[in-house]
């Protein structure tokens, strides 16, 4: 046994808010690697050779796929907003430091590393860990509590079969999967599922692990009991981890109840539009939670990590994958929270301006026009922070001047649109909105005429657009002959 | 809108063409089928009683015999095969059975599966209609919860509609490589249809053949597999058009038991087959009148005398070419001047759709086309064919010749052969088309690398188990369980409980292609008056030899030069001009062994070897097969004059090379070969060169005959790969580089699509025939020295080189183990045995 094996034990007796020491007797030995006699005649194997197929070609996960972390969320090393500064996760896996460097001649057995048991059902069993977070602990800037005090709203399609339209920490279930790969379909499983929900005054974070295939069937049905009918909190779990474990509860002749689902993604995507190029959970922790996860096992690495595990049954590597796993678990805790805060107050609730023109998006999204009316107004209108660099206040504008326009507002919505035809860039969408209201809403021909004869000069004979302008152009001068006559009547 | 012709007035312009004294001596045969009339049965007692108002709406108070003997087999539950020829009201066959069955269970759902996306939109609307009559439901589409809906699932579907269709469609319409790509690894999504599959249709059977169809046998070994694991058994019905062994066939591709029906009882007027050999017209040189002029000139007639012709054309320019010399007939006339379109792959699904409908209801009067109008797109029927070169196989023949034949009233296919040695071995030998049963349709769902191919996507959608490996789940011919635990080696499957799991970090079904597609598609983008349209889509290996800049591009026969091609974008930017010429891309290949997979024909050495043809001592001559690496670069074009074909200059072409790995079979001439022709290596070796670029011309077409398969699924390349040096078109103003010292050439013939679809493989132990044929075809040929019909026209190979060939091929003959060589069949016979 190594010194890693120690370290983990001496951290295990001594951490309070670590979970109960690894019960000795039910601890057993991970089953070595079944080992199947070749039964390859050498002419098969000459023919299989000759062909050259078969290398287990990995192909890399198509880029929209790539949230997690990864290798492309290395090249955007955005400045961090200010005032915020990382702090690691206060609440570490206590193994944190399992290295991969550790000593591989034997089987480390895998329970002892990460403090598991082996959970028995009438199905199989599997391994679980389970780990207590005190609400009171902060995860990077959030204190953890925080994700109690505001309910997230849900948008329509996220409500579910009940039509619950909010949804508390305390009634969800935070999930997330680590699988055999990114691909989906019936051939990806998830070998490690993380469950969070809060339990008195902590958050419990429960991991089911998979030993090897056949622990999936007792895995799958656990899980199903252990999170009910409660709805579901994840990142991009709409679309994937939530999916992915529905094929496989089919595929387990099992079936789930469908439930409200919030999807942090698509939330985080629309409030931090403008400000966050990558909208990662590794960059939203650093930029949003102020968490600095420390030395990480990647995700895309993750598949690897169980299939060397299978092979080899040591634990080391696979042991970072149930730390990653839980701070994605705890990190969608304090997301949650600030999601929460911000569409709470979304007027003084927000610190960026730029942020307003997401929020103001995801208050749309929740069939809040006045409130995103306001957001963007409040947006436009506060000044410059000191320190912070100037911001594109165009894509606001643009939002508000149709709004505005719904609204029939239109002399806001003239203003608003007529600043953005008066900027340093042709603007041929403002040009189009100051001709039609001024055409349509003022009956203001000659203004509109001269709008639309301002586009016309930045516009390319031939093109759609240019031929839309001269329609226009051409129906005001109509109307301007027309009206010659009458206005020497008046 | 043209008056439809009578009878009477297509026979009489099938008697004036063959009594005209201009083709009379032209003609090679003219085959006559009588009129057939239709033989009826009673709609089926146990019809839903809402079918009977329905079909009576379109016209159908009782069945055809073989939609009855289809439906009674369908619904009894036993898999069928329908074989009967065009517009015999195939889709009746099995459109009845799964309307009865969905009427009587709205719960039920069956997959039709078209082998192109084109044919499921068609069959997709055709259902549709049929289901509303039936139902009295205006709006049967899937998504709008009416009682019965068919829809198409393939790649097109915007991914919005897709969980509909998994969810709501009755009917699924898809492709197998949706079936194999998409719908089978996801088949959780699909439980819905998996759950409660009756019947599953597959149309067009005979295209599945080859390659198409090994793969297709085992995606349906994974189709079944499925529909266990959810619970179904479904009922196949397939259709076919007219092969030798349609029957057993089907079974092979379905591995189940299937009834035949191939009684036609649908009516069938007189039906006329001419086929024409263009008259020598310049003996001195051996040269034919072009094919392609005689095409026309057969094809104007028609159209003149307003008859509803399709001309196909064996490639997508000589389409554009002869739409165009087709629309200039009528050009003069002002007014009301019938119309005559072009139809090939490329062209836009709208333009296509148009298309279509103009045939149906008349409105075009002529289509040109490749072979995409082949299979059972409906455009009705037509009632002259012509057929510009033979197609390649006898099915492809009848099939295009098909299109031409309405129920009543005659009407004609004209065959004009080509000057290539496989259409002059047809003229020499028309009974070889006349008489002869089609094409065996052949597949190999035991190919080793297909079936391990097919085994890693079938773990990924079940763990297979013990017993099911052991099983014939997978077919007889391998130990299924020695493959897993190969597959366990290399760390994609793991065999764990009695079972083998996927175990990788990858989607299996995305690596394997069912045919050869490659992936991203060329855009042309018409920028005349800064339109920026798209006119037509490109396959990636078309791109090579029809969109370099300076290329004239065809649409419609519309001329568009192509000012700038935009490789990393896949864009064409083209304008639209009034050009004289069209352009002729060429391309050279090389090729570079990889791996020899077999050598020699099974030679027993230490026999000596004799020849009776050739009196010397034979030179040990050992044809290869392996895999390849096929190196292809377009180099050039050719600018050519319309209607006069003068080359009117040249251009360059600057694009990436084209690299992919093939299988080929090949053999290399021994240098006492080379020394016994006379020609040594210190000799100008032009005459070497011609010699062998006249015996690969002959071997490349016989090559195609022996292996029914279209000329231009296998390459011809003549190269010595070890010193690098291959063979390349000639280019004016570029001198041909010389071949090395010690050429050793190998005349190499590949399988044209990466990765191979078997036809090297099959080639190889077939070499002897291949040499006897060639050996026959020179000797058979009445020019002097060398015409485009053998070795090729004489001005580009010189004048010693049929001579010189037909002793090339002698001595290769020879050089072959003598118990090939000393069973001398033709390629007629050859494939005559095999049928």
């Amino acid at each position: 046994m190594g010194s890693n094996t120690d370290r983990i034990r001496r951290i295990l007796s001594d951490g309070a808010a670590a979970p109960p020491p690894p019960a000795e007797p039910k601890l057993r030995q991970v089953p070595a690697a079944e080992v199947v006699p070749a039964k390859l005649d050498a002419e098969l194997r000459a023919r299989l050779e000759a062909l050259g197929v078969t290398s287990a070609a990995r192909t890399p996960p198509p880029a929209r796929h790539r949230i997690y972390g990864g290798p492309d969320s290395k090249p955007a090393p955005q400045p961090l907003p200010p005032g915020l500064t990382l702090r690691p996760p206060a609440e570490d896996f206590p193994w944190a430091d399992v290295s991969p460097a550790g000593p591989r001649e034997a089987p480390t057995a895998l329970e002892r590393m990460v403090g598991a048991i082996v959970r028995e059902t009438k199905h199989g069993s599997f391994l679980q860990v389970e780990r207590r977070i005190p609400l009171a602990a902060f995860h990077g800037a959030i204190e953890l509590e925080r994700a109690l005090d505001h309910p997230v709203p849900l948008r329509p399609h996220e409500r579910g079969p009940c039509q619950r339209t909010a949804l508390t920490a305390r009634d969800a279930v935070f999930l997330d999967t680590e699988t055999t790969g990114l691909s989906g379909g019936t051939g990806t499983v998830a070998f490690l599922v993380g469950a969070g929900w809060v339990e008195g005054d902590a958050f419990l974070v429960r991991q089911y692990f998979m030993r090897d295939y056949p622990d999936e069937d007792a895995l799958l049905r656990a899980l199903a009991e252990d999170i009910g009918d409660r709805p579901l909190v994840s990142f991009n779990g709409r679309s994937f981890d939530w999916p992915l474990l529905r094929t496989r509860w089919q595929m387990n002749r099992y079936k789930i109840g469908e439930r409200a689902h919030h999807d942090l993604l698509t939330a985080s995507r629309r409030l931090w539009c403008s400000t966050l190029h990558s909208h990662s959970l590794g960059v939203l922790e650093r930029h949003v939670l102020g968490l600095e996860r420390g030395e990480d096992l990647p995700g895309y690495l993750i598949p690897a990590a169980w299939f060397d595990f299978l092979r080899s049954a040591w634990g080391g590597t696979i042991a970072q994958a149930f730390r990653h796993n839980e701070i994605d678990v705890v990190s969608m805790l304090a997301l949650f929270a600030r999601v929460g805060a911000i569409l709470d107050d979304p007027i003084d609730g927000v610190d960026a301006p730029g942020d307003r023109l997401g929020t103001a998006r995801l208050l749309l999204d929740l069939g809040e026009p006045e409130q995103a009316r306001r957001c963007l107004e409040v947006g436009l209108g506060a000044p410059p922070e000191e320190g912070t660099a100037p911001f594109d206040e165009r894509p606001l504008r643009r939002l508000l001047g149709h709004l505005c326009r719904r609204d029939e507002a239109f002399l806001e919505a003239l203003t608003h649109w007529r600043a953005l035809a008066e900027g340093d860039a042709f603007d041929e969408e403002a040009h189009e909105q100051v001709a039609k209201l001024y055409e349509h809403r003022f009956k203001d021909y000659p203004a509109a005429l001269e709008w639309t004869g301002a586009a016309l000069e930045h516009l390319v004979e031939g093109t759609r657009a240019y031929e839309a302008f001269a329609h226009r152009a051409a129906r005001l001068q109509r109307r301007l002959a027309r009206m010659k006559p009458g206005s020497r009547k008046g | 809108m043209i008056a439809p012709r009578g009878p009477e007035d297509v026979r009489a312009v099938i008697d004036a063409l063959v009594s005209d004294p201009g083709y009379r001596d032209s003609i090679v045969a003219h085959q006559i089928q009588p009129a057939e009339e239709p033989k009826y049965a009673p709609l089926p007692d146990d019809l839903d009683a809402r079918l009977v108002p329905a079909l009576a709406s379109r016209g159908i108070q009782q069945l055809y015999t073989h939609q009855r003997a289809a439906y009674d087999h369908a619904t009894a539950g036993r898999h069928t095969v329908v074989v009967t020829p065009t517009a015999s009201g195939k889709t009746l066959c099995y459109n009845l059975p799964v309307l009865n069955a969905l009427l009587a269970d709205p719960g039920a759902r069956a997959l039709y599966l078209f082998p192109t996306k084109a044919l499921s939109r068609d069959q997709s609307a055709e259902l549709l209609a049929l289901m509303q009559a039936a139902t009295g439901d205006d709006a049967g589409d899937a998504g709008t919860g009416s009682l019965l809906g068919t829809a198409v699932y393939d790649g097109d579907t915007p991914p919005s509609e897709r969980r509909i269709v998994r969810d709501r469609a009755h009917v699924v319409m898809s492709n197998p490589d949706m079936l194999h790509a998409a719908i089978l690894p996801h088949h959780a999504r699909w439980m819905r249809l998996f759950e409660n599959l009756k019947y599953v249709v597959l149309d067009e059977l005979h295209t599945y053949r080859g390659v198409f169809g090994s793969h297709l046998a085992n995606v349906l070994r994974r189709l079944r597999r499925v529909c266990r694991f959810h619970g179904s058994d479904p009922v196949f019905i397939c259709s076919s058009a007219t092969i030798a062994n349609a029957a057993s066939f089907a079974s092979r591709l379905l591995e189940l038991p299937v009834e035949l029906v191939e009684e036609n009882g649908a009516p069938l007027g007189e039906r006329h087959f001419v086929m024409v050999n263009p008259p020598i017209a310049n003996p001195a040189l051996g040269l034919r009148a072009s094919y392609l002029g005689v095409a026309r000139r057969i094809a104007s007639r028609f159209l003149k005398a307003s008859v509803h012709t399709i001309v196909f054309c064996g490639s997508r320019t000589v389409t554009e070419v002869m739409t165009k010399y087709l629309k200039d007939l009528f050009r003069s006339r002002v007014d009301r001047a019938p119309r005559v379109v072009g139809y090939r792959g490329g062209y836009l699904p709208r333009e296509r759709r148009g298309i279509e409908t103009g045939l149906r209801d008349g409105s075009i009067l002529g289509v040109v086309s490749t072979n995409a109008l082949e299979l059972g797109i409906d455009i009705g029927t037509l009632d002259a064919c012509v057929l510009a070169g033979y197609p390649g196989t006898i099915a492809s023949t009848r099939q295009q010749a098909g299109r031409a034949g309405r129920r009543q009233g005659a009407s004609v296919g004209v065959l004009v052969l080509r000057s290539h040695p496989l259409d002059q071995y047809i003229a020499d030998h028309p009974e070889f088309l006349l008489d002869a049963t089609p094409e065996q349709a052949q597949l190999n769902a035991d190919n080793l690398q297909i079936l391990v191919s097919h085994l890693k996507c079938a773990a990924f959608e079940l763990p297979i188990e013990d017993a099911e490996a052991a099983s014939a789940a997978f077919g007889e011919a391998e130990d299924v369980q020695a493959l897993l635990g190969w597959l366990e080696e290399h760390g994609v499957v793991r065999h764990t409980g009695g079972r083998w799991h996927w175990s990788a970090d990858s989607y299996p079904a995305t690596d394997i292609s069912l045919r050869s597609v490659t992936s991203t598609n060329f855009v042309v983008v018409d920028t005349t008056r800064n339109q920026n349209d798209v006119i037509a889509e490109v396959d990636y290996s078309w791109a090579f030899t029809t969109l370099y800049e300076g290329a004239i591009y065809m649409v419609q026969s519309e001329q568009y030069h192509v000012d700038k091609l935009d490789w990393d974008r896949r864009k064409a930017y083209v304008r639209k001009v009034e050009s004289e010429y069209y352009t002729d891309a060429m391309s050279y290949a090389k090729v570079k062994v990889l791996q020899i997979l077999r050598e020699g024909l099974g030679r027993r050495e230490g026999k000596a070897a004799t020849a009776s043809r050739v009196s010397l001592v034979p030179t040990p001559v050992s044809p290869a097969f392996g895999e390849v690496e096929v190196i292809r670069k377009a180099i050039g074009y050719k600018k050519i004059k319309f209607y006069t074909q003068e080359n009117l200059g040249w251009g360059d072409i600057l694009l990436p090379e084209d690299i992919y790995h093939t299988q080929a079979a090949w053999v290399t001439v021994p240098p006492a070969i080379i020394e016994a022709l006379g020609v040594p290596a210190s000799v100008p070796q032009s005459d070497l060169i011609d010699a062998l670029h006249g015996v690969a011309n002959v071997l490349h077409g016989l090559a195609a005959l022996l292996l029914m398969c279209d000329g231009r699924d296998m390459g011809v390349v003549i190269g010595d790969q070890r010193k690098d040096y291959f063979l390349q078109p000639a280019i004016p103003g570029r001198p041909a580089e010389k071949p090395p010292e010690q050429f050793e050439p190998t005349i190499f013939l590949y399988d044209q699509y990466s990765g191979g679809i078997g036809l090297a493989e099959a080639l190889h132990p077939r070499f002897g025939e291949l040499l006897v044929g060639a050996l026959e075809r020179l000797g058979a040929c009445d020019c002097a020295h060398g015409c485009p019909s053998c070795v090729g026209p004489d001005l580009e190979v010189g004048p010693r080189a049929k001579g010189l060939a037909t002793r090339l091929v002698s001595l290769l003959l020879a050089g072959l183990q003598p118990g090939e060589a000393a069973a001398p069949t033709s390629p007629a016979e050859a494939s005559g045995s095999s049928v």
